[in-house]
């Protein structure tokens, strides 16, 4: 039987009035740290190994305490894409090590840069059982999706 | 595994796309029905509610049982739950992050690295 297994992939796409070389430098520098958590936040650290196989991994202090994001770079296509793993930090402690993986397109456009960001792996249905976070209870969440 | 994913995504999002099956789904959420019973309210024969029901069990979205001649439909709606939470989690969380990018850009046009190569002519 058919069961969906994995998580669809998660899509966004934006219009950056900058040129595609400085979008693809404030992702694959520490820079990065300077936006990357939307809202009220203080960099404690920032590094970035851009290789394949190298690390980023960066320590921001949050109003809801310290936040980290990191990963692996599995590949690097400059300007054009950035692939990378991410793991969830302490910030999900239920989750914390579980891996997904980021891909960052950057595409010449009028007016900027297209970026068009995919996020998937996250979490799915079994991983969420076995941390214990059942889902009974409503269906609120279904209703308001059909 | 991508493409396993997306096969399914596929599916998942064809079952939905119809109004009669969303419907279903939604009678669905209040329990188990049978076959029959859920075809009542639509001005449907059981054989076209079968077929749409058939297209729900393929996607994974209902699960069916038998006993004697009845079917029992049960919906199957943890996965399609789970994957909205966290879709929607991460979607604020780079909806938000993808904001403050472009403010970022803004305000800061140029590498702040000093021993970065000056600004290349934009290639035509």
């Amino acid at each position: 039987m058919n069961t969906i297994e994995t998580t669809q992939p998660l899509v966004i796409s934006r219009l950056i009035k900058a040129p595609r070389e400085r979008v693809f430098e404030v992702w694959t520098t520490p820079e990065l740290a300077q936006w990357i958590c939307p809202g009220e936040r203080r960099v404690v650290s920032s590094q970035v190994d851009l290789r394949v196989g190298g690390a980023y991994a960066i320590h921001l202090e949050t109003d809801d305490g310290p936040v980290t994001f990191g990963g692996i770079y599995r590949k690097i296509q400059k300007p054009a894409q950035i692939v990378f793993t991410w793991v969830i930090g302490d910030c999900l402690p239920e989750y914390a090590g579980h891996q997904s993986q980021v891909t960052v397109d950057l595409a010449e456009e009028k007016g900027g840069t297209r970026l068009t960001l995919t996020h998937e792996g996250l979490p799915n249905a079994e991983l969420a059982e076995k941390h214990g976070r059942g889902w009974n209870g409503s269906l609120d969440n279904l209703e308001k999706q059909v | 595994m991508v493409k396993r994913s997306e096969a399914a995504l596929d599916l998942t999002f064809s079952a939905l796309a119809d109004p009669t099956r969303r419907s279903i789904l939604k009678s669905l959420s209040h329990g188990e029905w049978r076959v029959t019973d859920l075809a009542e309210p639509f001005a449907m024969s059981l054989p076209a509610v079968s077929k749409h029901v058939s297209v729900l069990e393929k996607a994974g979205l209902l699960k069916r049982s038998r006993l004697g001649r009845e079917h029992y439909l049960k919906l199957e709606a943890a996965p399609m739950r789970q994957a909205a939470t966290w879709i929607e989690h991460y979607r604020k969380f780079w909806e938000g992050s993808l904001d403050e990018l472009a403010r970022y850009l803004e305000s800061n046009p140029v590498s702040p690295t000093s021993n970065q190569k000056p600004k290349k002519g934009k290639k035509a």
